[in-house]
């Protein structure tokens, strides 16, 4: 082939040579390309090239974090060049919608994490990679349950439907998998498309902003390489506990409670002789009628001697990882290949809680002929999971349980006269499930009677197995020059199998033994066909694309449940004999589109770029499928003026702006426009029940949004960054509308109304430190965002929030706590009344121009108290500095102003429930006419003192915390090469080390509305020391 | 040279592609397959059947309504739950928690609280149920079938029972207030948009929409087969509805035909009959009840895990329910239900709220170990209880399950003759119709007490005391004392019933409901949010 070339072209010379980087060391895989033709090649392993091109040709050599080069052909036959890093990385690629283009000529905006990045963290998710490392992006923590995945919002809420997920594509199609069924290290970058310019190629998914992960690939002519890593770790809990008053006091506080709400008349007295029946249990070594004085002071004689008290000590351990996984790569001319194996293994710091997962993935492209490429992937993830799935309200749930716990109640049976455990025949500790143990004299627990859920959890059994096998699948025909014809086939299938025991000794479970099983099968299709088009005429570059997607999502579960147990230890449907339930059903989305984009550039100074996408949706009623989405932006590269030639300090500045539409159909139902009667048996008679409204008319939801900014490398690219304002305006809201319930259904689906989220996002990097061996990065991001009703037809409550036009929909809508009447100690609330001309809440005021206060906030009615959960600033500070085979980087985020409504608070400042656990700002509550405090008295059964929707609880949001920590050592190569290695680092990592908050105990990322019940497993803290290995 | 030529190749390739890609035209139809359509749903009498099977389905069961919450929810936890802030049922402590709000008068006084929410939510799917089963049919071309009769005769029934349950509870009592212009609650009809509700209407509008719907209702149900079970609302079942709205009104003429119609065919229990446990609505008494199956099981949420004694749930096992001493003390030795309740069971949870449980020496029944324990053994080897149920005195062992010791689901009854016998009596006394109430009184008396004579009580008055007496005793724990408060005017007193006001606090006592409109449930908030005709300052 080669002769016959030589024999055509004979005017043709065969140059060749070797490219090195800055350190001398030789560069495989660079692009070696006759430039204006598409004849090229790339170094091999050695970093040598040979090219047959014509005389006088530009030879471009081009390599990704490397400045471009170029060299016209001339006389000689050898050029050997060495390529300088490119601190900019301006010839980036960057991964966007169905393709990629440069950094410098995107018009949309994007944030890249780079394999780099990863590296530096011990991450199940690798979606936690982004926080910090992306403006306008804010996080949710993630459960502190191994394998958990954080949420994250971009660019604030546009939607009222709760669900703010990104859509996820991973290599090029929809991923619907749990993110934690992605190794890390499989990926090569991930980015994050943040406005309407990036994702409406997307349409209708796009509405939460997109996020594109592409995993790794063999490099062309790349000999083989082997990648090891390997990681182990501690893990613990990474938020404090809320504080709790001791034993003493919190008899004395009960003492005042149980005062409080006698009605005799030494209520005093009666306290002192009675508040040990009302508890039950008594952990001093007084009588039970001397615990307190009546004057509500602790006998000063009395001292603790329960053991066991300490809930959380039960509940908890210190976790661990390990982390191992290896990848192999290889390339050659027309072909490379990837391959890579993990195994993670987290146990969690609860007891019982754990997550396994392996992963495989193999990945090869293939260019049969010079018009033909294949290529694809096959990958899976398996992962099983053990934990308490018992979450929310439920009495079952092991974090609230041992929350809410009063302190003088012990976790283990102990003897009340002496305070020591009663051990089992076998010398065991037995766990008090507090319904009284008559034959040691023990009473029931007024709380949680009969319930033990750390006991449940460590009896239950609840597994998770959860399987992804996913395909990826290419074929791009080169139709004609600059004509290319892709196909891109995805699936992914999701098998799930929970199986869950309740024991039955203690709990939901008992007596009888119960077992569930759920098992679904999720299977998610997507097919693209594209086309695109390139074409240079002078100066003018044009870029055309045209598709057409369909995709299609399958969900199939079956759900069984039995009670009545056989044999001990069998968790399996035979072991039960009474069927309580056996559901299954099938639901089926599908999506069809059909997009075009065109990217213009003139004299890569002037970009442009416009789209429209075309979705139908099988949510929506057939009239009404059917929308349209487009967008348009445009670049203007400043520094590439002429006027701009003398302005040495300015690298890069570029002008940027786009518009453009998405949309949205997710109402988290599927079959949302269809009137439905639900299927509900009476004594194994069929029957059926209204359950869903329909609404035919239902349609698109569409967020119009506006992106402006600039770019900037200053000073030798020592400063760089950006600066955006965004602002996305999204109508036709979906909404499922509270209807009145005597229509006999709660709510209906609707395209309600209309709002705004707009905000300022600002990222700097700067080169603080560039010496030979130290060198100082310094990176700093600031996001606000605000977020605004601009048309709701009628007002509506929900939850703590009430949404009006005019108002962010995170703004609290509360009854508005007055303080305290120092006369008695009642709890005041200001009273509003409807103005029914406006339909607002306005203050009542009396005949002395005074606002009148309520002792009973339903009749005060709840009003806007001013306080919104939208923070004020976001944002992350993220050092790295190196110095020779050193490396420390530590990220911190924080979060400024905004609100949180702390229900985990509010339990602990309760009115005086007997035996729940109390914080000790009750310590301060109402106890005598003339005490002036902010907390009312306490009281027993009195519903007024401390409603949960009450202003009282509102707690600044604000947090810092230090997110990432991470040392390593790279071994420099003269070393590591002697042992035949490529590379040795050695690394430290820890992720979550420390949270500041307003109050101990609060997770102020637990979600967007700002209620955090307090009751949830925390997130972890995970310390971690590594190997990472290539040869 | 070449295998193929590419351009041809690829051209035929995007023809192929465009073809096959494209999706079929049905691509985006889809179906679920846990429902079906609404248009399905009241295209048919057999669907509409459907409909009302999924009705009495949700008579009992917890709440499948989305929004709602399973727990308080269904006549399992409302009859229960009325008869403790009514006061028949009283808890011997707070036990596992479960209904002690109830019981202190916390959660009808709430706007917020699920209690009301479920109650008015519910009430109002059935009325929205029967609406839609109505306007179909009133609206289509269907034949008229014994069937058809049967669905519009069980619609508009249940249309009108769920009218009184709302009217009853959420507006002043008719026979105490001034019911033409009492607010009530709002009557809907349609089922469409805007779905905007409407204004309260006053009670008395809505005692004249239940008195056309149950009468529609007996109109259809004449003419329709059997009842397939007594899950459905038979003719029967109608006329005893009709019999509690007008017992309500004070239409004594009306309630006295109606009850009687009602129990014809439904004879009194025999004394076996009456103490084996109340479980199951194959009992000869019961008109109208709901079956429970293993797989419709309401598990924690069931009556019998509030009621019974034996069931195996921590709600019970530390808290026996008790009836009034005071009460019990009145039933005569020679009337057998006095074996309902065991007034002599030891107080063995040392966390009893009255203060005397835990062991001989804090109970005054007993004076020593061993007759203490002895008399608990015999208690629970006697009714099939487990060593951690607790005992309590005057405890209630009228319902037993099937199954005593589990938590295997039992039947809930909703309506029986004796309740009608009593209504009867009742209204005949208040049309002051001595003898013939005598008479019926003396056949009800007599089935329970071998040495009953009704002709002592000879005036109104005393034959009026001895119905309420009947009625306490007779219908103990099945969900009538609330509301029989409130048509009595009688305040609620706990003094000499054995409850602990400890535990009891707001719930020890109320004044009677004329003087005190605590009685009178707040419409849930939900409600006022989202119905343009009624803001807070509707609320009761």
């Amino acid at each position: 082939m080669v002769l016959v070339v030589q024999i055509i072209y004979a005017q043709k010379k065969t140059v060749a040579g070797k490219i090195l980087d800055e350190n001398g060391l030789p560069l495989p895989g660079v692009n070696v390309i006759e430039e204006g033709t598409s004849n090229g090649t790339q170094t091999d392993f050695d970093g040598n090239y040979t090219i047959t091109v014509e005389s006088g040709a530009t030879l471009v050599f081009s390599y990704v974090g490397f400045v471009t080069q170029k060299t016209v052909v001339g006389a000689e036959d050898v050029y050997n060049l060495t390529l300088k890093t490119d601190s900019a990385a301006l010839d980036e690629v960057l991964v966007v919608a169905y393709g990629t283009t440069t950094k410098e000529s995107f018009t949309g905006s994007a944030s890249t994490i780079q394999a780099e990045q990863l590296e530096q963290r011990s991450l199940t998710s690798p979606l936690s990679a982004i926080e910090g490392n992306s403006t306008g992006v804010q996080f949710l923590s993630a459960s502190g349950q191994p394998g958990s995945s954080p949420s994250i919002v971009i660019r604030g809420v546009g939607t009222l439907n709760g669900d703010t997920d990104p859509l996820i594509i991973v290599d090029g199609v929809q991923f619907e998998g749990a993110l934690n069924a992605i190794n890390q290290n499989d990926i090569k970058s991930m980015t994050v498309l943040k406005d309407a310019a990036s994702t409406s190629l997307y349409g209708s998914r796009a509405a939460n902003g997109v996020v594109l992960i592409t995993t790794k690939s063999g490099k062309g002519k790349q000999d083989l390489r082997v990648n090891i890593d390997s990681q182990v770790g501690v893990i613990n809990r990474a938020i404090p506990l809320y504080d709790n008053v001791n034993p003493q006091e919190y008899y004395e506080l009960m003492w005042q409670s149980y005062k409080n709400s006698l009605d005799v008349d030494n209520a005093a007295a009666e306290a002192s002789a009675t508040i040990f029946n009302r508890l039950g249990y008594n952990p001093f070594n007084v009588p039970n009628d001397q615990i307190v004085q009546e004057n509500g002071q602790i006998n000063p004689n009395a001292e603790v001697i329960f053991k066991g008290l300490d809930w959380y000590g039960a509940l908890e351990r210190t976790g661990q990882r390990l982390f191992n996984s290896a990848d192999v790569s290889v390339g050659g001319a027309n072909h490379n290949v990837f391959f890579s194996v993990s195994n993670l293994k987290e146990e969690g710091y609860v007891v019982t809680s754990d997550f396994e997962r392996t992963t495989a993935r193999l990945k090869g492209d293939f260019v049969p002929t010079d018009w033909l490429t294949l290529g694809g992937n096959i990958n899976m993830a398996l992962s099983s999971s053990n934990g308490p799935s018992s979450r929310g309200s439920s009495i079952a749930n092991p974090f609230g349980f041992a929350k809410n716990m009063g302190s003088i109640y012990p976790v283990y049976i102990v003897d009340p006269e002496t305070g020591d455990y009663i051990r089992d025949a076998a010398g065991n500790l037995q766990y008090d499930r507090g319904e009284g143990y008559p034959d040691f004299g023990i009473q029931s627990r007024p709380t949680n009677v009969g319930r033990h859920a750390i006991e449940e959890v460590l009896l239950n059994d609840d597994k998770t197995e959860t399987n992804n096998y996913g395909i990826r699948l290419n074929a791009g025909f080169q139709i004609v020059d600059g004509l290319e014809l892709n196909l891109l086939y995805g699936q992914d299938v999701n098998d799930y199998i929970n199986k869950r025991y309740e024991n039955n000794l203690v709990g939901d479970g008992q007596p009888a033994g119960r077992y569930r099983e759920t098992r679904f099968r999720r299977i998610v299709e997507n097919f693209n066909q594209i086309l695109n088009y390139n074409k240079s005429l002078g100066d003018h570059s044009f870029d055309l694309t045209l598709g057409h997607e369909s995709f299609d999502r399958t969900f199939s579960e079956v759900f069984g449940f039995k009670n009545t147990q056989t044999a001990e230890g069998i968790y399996e449907f035979d072991n039960f004999s009474t069927i309580a339930s056996l559901d299954g059903y099938t639901s089926d989305k599908t999506l069809e589109g059909y997009f075009s984009r065109l990217n213009y550039n003139f004299k890569e100074k002037y970009y442009l770029s416009g789209s429209v996408r075309r979705d139908g949706s099988s949510v929506f009623d057939k009239d009404v499928r059917w929308g349209n989405f487009y967008s348009i932006g445009g670049a203007w590269r400043v520094n590439q003026e002429n006027f701009m030639s003398n302005v040495h300090f300015v690298n890069n500045l570029k002008l940027r702006a786009s518009y453009g539409e998405v949309g949205n159909d997710d109402l988290n139902d599927y079959y949302i426009s269809q009137p439905r009667y639900s299927l509900l048996p009476n004594a194994g008679n069929p029957g059926i029940f209204w359950s869903d409204l329909g609404n035919s008319a239902l349609t698109w939801e569409t967020i119009e949004s506006w992106d402006i900014a600039i770019e900037f490398d200053l000073f030798d690219y020592r400063l760089s960054g950006s600066l955006e304002y965004y602002k996305r305006n999204s109508s036709d809201l979906l909404y499922n509308v509270p209807l009145p319930i005597s229509m006999g259904l709660n709510q209906g689906p609707a395209n309600i109304g209309d709002m705004y989220n707009e905000g300022l996002e600002l990222g700097l990097n700067g080169i603080i430190v560039d010496g030979n061996n130290f060198k100082w990065n310094l990176g700093l991001q600031f996001s606000t965002n605000n977020n605004k009703i601009t048309f709701l037809p009628d007002p509506f409550v929900t939850g703590s929030k009430r949404w009006i036009e005019g108002r962010s929909i995170y703004d609290y809508f509360l009854y508005d706590y007055a303080g305290v009447d120092s006369e008695n100690g009642d709890a005041l609330y200001y009273a509003y009344e409807e103005d029914t001309e406006t339909g607002e809440n306005v203050p009542v005021i009396n005949e002395e121009g005074e606002h009148v206060t309520l002792t009973d906030p339903t009749e005060a009615n709840r009003t806007y108290v001013g306080a919104t959960a939208v923070p004020d600033l976001v944002g992350s500070i993220r050092n790295q500095f190196s110095y020779k085979g050193f490396s420390l980087s530590f990220l911190f985020t924080y979060q400024l102003g905004g609100e949180i409504l702390d229900y985990g608070y509010a339990d602990m400042m309760h009115e005086g429930s007997y035996g729940e656990s109390l914080h000790p700002d009750a310590l301060n509550a109402w106890k005598k006419p003339g005490d002036q405090t902010n907390v009312p008295r306490l009281e027993n059964g009195n519903p007024n003192l401390a409603p949960s929707l009450s202003s009282r609880w509102l707690t600044d949001a604000s947090f810092f915390s230090l997110r990432n920590v991470n040392l390593s050592y790279n071994f420099n190569n003269d070393m590591i090469n002697d042992m035949g290695m490529s590379s040795l680092r050695l690394f430290v990592s820890a992720e979550n080390l420390f949270l500041i908050s307003e109050r101990k105990g609060l997770n102020p990322q637990y979600n967007l509305q700002g209620t955090p019940g307090g009751n949830d497993y925390n997130p972890s803290r995970i310390v971690s020391a590594g190997v990472n290995i290539s040869f | 040279m070449k295998i193929f030529n590419k351009f041809r190749f690829s051209l035929s390739l995007i023809l192929v592609a465009l073809i096959s890609f494209s999706c079929s035209e049905d691509f985006l139809d889809n179906v679920p397959t846990d429902a079906i359509s609404a248009e399905a749903a009241l295209s048919s009498p057999e669907n509409m059947m459907l409909i009302l099977n999924g009705l009495h389905r949700q008579v009992y069961s917890q709440a499948q309504l989305p929004g709602s919450s399973s727990s308080r929810s269904g006549e399992s936890h409302f009859i229960p739950a009325l008869d403790a802030m009514g006061g028949s049922i009283i808890h011997s402590s707070p036990g596992n928690g479960w209904m002690t709000s109830d019981l202190q008068w916390l959660t009808h006084t709430n706007p917020t609280y699920t209690t009301v929410y479920n109650f008015w939510y519910q009430r109002y799917h059935f009325i929205a149920s029967s609406n839609s089963i109505i306007n179909a049919i009133s609206d289509g071309d269907f034949a008229v079938s014994p069937q058809l009769n049967n669905i519009l005769g069980q619609a508009h029934a249940y249309r009108a029972w769920a009218y009184h349950k709302l009217v009853t509870t959420f507006a002043k009592g008719y026979t105490i207030g001034n019911p033409s212009t009492d607010l009530g609650v709002p009557i809907v009809f349609s089922t469409e948009a805007p779905y905007e509700s409407a204004p309260r209407s006053t009670v008395e509008e809505v005692y004249n929409q239940m008195e056309n719907d149950i009468d529609e209702a007996i109109s259809y149900l004449e003419n329709a087969g059997s009842p397939v079970n007594k899950s459905h609302i038979s003719l029967n079942a109608a006329y005893g509805i009709k019999a509690r709205i007008a017992l309500s009104k004070g239409d004594w003429q009306t309630a006295a035909e109606s009850a009687a119609l009602a129990r014809e065919g439904f004879p009194l229990l025999n004394e076996s009959q009456w103490l084996s446990g109340f479980n199951t609505y194959d009992l000869p008494e019961v008109i109208w009840g709901g079956r429970v199956i293993d797989s419709e099981t309401n598990y924690y949420q069931s009556y019998f895990y509030y009621i019974s004694p034996t069931f195996n749930g921590s709600q019970n096992r530390s808290n026996p329910k008790i009836i009034s001493s005071e009460l019990y003390d009145m039933i005569p030795e020679t009337d057998f239900r006095n074996e309902a309740w065991l007034p002599l069971a030891p107080n063995t949870n040392p966390s009893a709220s009255n203060g005397e449980g835990g062991s001989y020496e804090s109970d005054p029944n007993y004076d020593s170990e061993d007759e203490f324990w002895d008399a608990w053994s015999e208690v629970i080897s006697k009714y099939g209880m487990t060593s951690g149920h607790n005992t309590h005195p005057y405890m209630t062992v009228k319902f037993l399950q099937k199954n005593p010791g589990t938590i295997d689901p039992d039947d809930v009854i909703y309506m029986r003759s004796s309740e009608m016998y009593l209504i009867e009596i009742e209204s005949l006394a208040m049309m002051n119709a001595i003898s013939e109430a005598q008479e019926l009184l003396q056949e009800f008396g007599q089935s329970r007490d071998s040495a009953f004579d009704a002709s002592q009580f000879a005036t109104q008055e005393e034959l009026i005391e001895q119905i309420k007496f009947q009625r306490r005793v007779e219908l103990w724990g099945e969900g009538f004392s609330f509301h029989d408060h409130i048509r009595w005017d009688e305040p609620l007193d706990q003094s000499n019933s054995g409850a602990a006001k400890v535990l009891y606090q707001n719930g020890f006592f109320q004044e009677r409901p004329s003087q005190n409109d605590a009685w009178i449930w707040k419409i849930p908030q939900a409600e006022i949010d989202a119905n343009p005709y009624i803001t807070s300052s509707d609320q009761n």
